[in-house]
């Protein structure tokens, strides 16, 4: 007995008609359901930026009349600021300040949330008001001119006398033309401009190299200091005895990231036999610019000699002449292997075309 | 001499001028699937010290063989019947070493605190015969080459703050013994022929010979190179 295949289902008009509407249909409430689990899920990616407005962020734009450099990620007051604090000025630029004539300005820690009244209110120090909630008037540009430090550490709230190694950090709270009583203030009504203060110097380096080296060369190095991430410049400076109060600085530094600082008998103005005391120190970032920031305690002494070296080519068996520097480099007057190369190179292309 | 050099380098370009260059000019085609040897690169790491017999170079560089990185190529203008390819070979190679310098010239080495660095950029060029016979009529895949020629030697020196360099040249040898990889699978060997006109692949090992040595010496009359290369 033969197996059948199945009869093709034949469809008149009327049933085709039916069977599509359904698949319409069917198509229709897959796409309700499709945008309804979409928007479900999209709602609470949407809704911090949609319910939730950010803080806005204010700056200090000068202290002591100098500008942050453009790499400055955090301002800083130093030890020299607080060592003189009513006379250290800065000014604050407010962010969205247009229309703004007057601020309440308000001292508070890190993440202190001043904008809320409990939080303005409680006891344990985290916001206070500067100038005794006097307002402020908004200059040119949307920013406050001339506020002092002294004004902040007088909040009580900002320690201009003991900061961590890495310093502390504050914010002041400008509520923009209205005092902030006893309310919580929404974001479009104040801004927060971050800063830290940092009064304490990077620890003094540690020598991890020769200290008595004899060259025409002389390379020192230290140990990581354990503030290593807030060190801006490594400095190098020259004395004519061990005593490093007597040093003065040779205006040779290295960056952030450095372990050591060589410098050449020439670059010291050292002939032959010289010699001379060479001490590192480490400045930190707590400044608006690059090396003037805290600077940590001189290292100890590296006593050095400068002396002729000889290598190689000094050798009286050796001869040096006739050269030129390397194949890669034509030295003056020389043909040097640079058209070798390229010759080769030549070479190379011809014949792999004539053999494809 | 640097004439001659030029005149060498000179003479590889021109080998490849098409009359030259022309694949069926250095061989027949012997196998199916098997195009004529054209040139050849190939790249080793091997261990290079100057070691002319003087304590020159030993009073400041103590220790370290290099390593020496050397790049060939070479080029087939001839193919000797039942033997293999002749042709003319380049190689540029770099080595460096680290020292100290002395406080004096000569004599035994009192280290000063100044670091000693030396580098060397040997450039060879030389008359390659490349025996293959025994891979091409054997199943055994060895190749053996010899090469002869002229090398010049490139080198630097930094001590502290003070900077040399020089030239050195002379005659330089080589024997290299090969392993061609196409026995592995001879019909994708063939296949890499015929898309990309590669015939063999093959790792080398290779003893040289340099006197470089004179103006500084800088020549090493033993040092080896190991590595892989291509023919074309």
């Amino acid at each position: 007995m033969s197996v059948c295949p199945p009869p093709s289902r034949k469809y008149s008009a009327f049933r085709l008609s039916l069977l599509a509407r359904g698949l319409h249909a069917a198509r229709g409430m897959r796409n309700k359901f499709l945008f309804l689990s979409t928007l479900l899920a999209a709602i609470p990616l949407l809704a911090p930026t949609a319910l939730a407005q950010e803080t806005q962020l204010d700056a200090i734009t000068r202290i002591n009349g100098e500008v942050p450099t453009t790499d400055a990620a955090t301002i800083y007051f130093n030890a020299e600021n607080c060592a003189d604090a009513a006379n250290t000025v800065y000014d604050v630029t407010l962010v969205n300040g247009d229309g703004v004539t007057q601020i309440y300005m308000w001292a508070g820690v890190q993440n202190g949330q001043c904008n809320l009244n409990d939080k303005r209110t409680d006891l344990q120090n985290l916001c206070r008001p500067m100038a005794s909630s006097n307002p402020r008037t908004v200059g040119d540009n949307a920013t406050v001119f001339d506020l002092t430090l002294q004004e902040l550490v007088d909040t009580g709230v900002v320690d201009c006398s003991n900061t961590a190694l890495e310093g502390q950090p504050y914010e002041i709270y400008s509520f923009r033309n209205e005092d902030p009583g006893g309310t919580d203030v929404l974001p479009e009504g104040y801004g927060v401009a971050p800063f830290r203060v940092d009064v304490t110097p990077p620890e003094q380096l540690v020598i991890t190299s020769n200290l008595a080296p004899t060259g025409s060369t002389f390379t020192i190095s230290w140990t990581t200091p354990a503030d290593s991430n807030s060190i801006a410049q490594y400095k190098l400076y020259e004395g004519s005895s061990a005593d490093a109060s007597a040093a003065t600085d040779t205006g040779i530094t290295a960056g952030q990231n450095a372990k050591s600082i060589s410098v050449s008998a020439t670059g010291l103005g050292l002939l032959p036999g010289e010699t001379t005391y060479l001490f590192v120190s480490a400045v930190d970032i707590a400044a608006m610019r690059i090396g003037d920031g805290n600077e940590g305690e001189l290292s100890e002494a590296t006593f050095v000699t400068a002396a002729e070296t000889y290598g190689f080519c000094d050798d009286p068996s050796v001869d040096c002449s006739g050269c030129s520097v390397s194949p890669m480099i034509l030295a003056n007057g020389q043909p040097g292997s640079g058209p070798w190369l390229f010759g080769l190179l030549c070479a190379i292309v011809v014949a792999w075309r004539l053999r494809r | 001499m640097k004439g001659l050099a030029s005149a060498l380098v000179l003479a590889a370009v021109l080998g490849l001028a098409p009359d030259y260059a022309h694949a069926q000019s250095i061989g027949e085609v012997d196998k199916e699937g098997w195009t004529p040897e054209g040139f050849l690169v190939s790249f080793g790491v091997g261990a290079y010290r100057p070691d002319p017999g003087s304590q020159a170079f030993d009073r400041s560089y103590p220790s370290g063989n290099g390593p020496l990185l050397l790049g060939e190529f070479d080029f087939f203008l001839y193919r000797i019947p039942f033997l293999g390819p002749m042709g003319i070979g380049v190689a540029g190679g770099w080595a460096n070493y680290k020292g100290t310098g002395c406080l004096d010239p000569s004599g035994p080495c009192v280290p000063s605190n100044d670091s000693a660095k030396f580098s060397l950029f040997p450039l060879n060029a030389m008359f390659v015969l490349r025996i293959d016979a025994l891979a091409r009529k054997t199943p055994v895949p060895f190749v053996f080459t010899g090469k002869v020629g002229y090398n010049t030697v490139f080198f630097k020196e930094e001590v502290g703050s003070g900077k040399s360099s020089g030239r050195s040249h002379g005659f330089g040898w080589a024997a290299q013994i090969a392993l061609e990889l196409n026995f592995i699978n001879e019909r994708r060997a063939n296949a890499l022929d015929q898309d990309w006109g590669i015939n063999s692949s093959f790792f080398f090992f290779e003893l040289a010979g340099s006197d470089t040595n004179n103006r500084a010496p800088v020549g090493d009359k033993f040092y080896f190179t190991g590595g892989v290369g291509l023919t074309f």
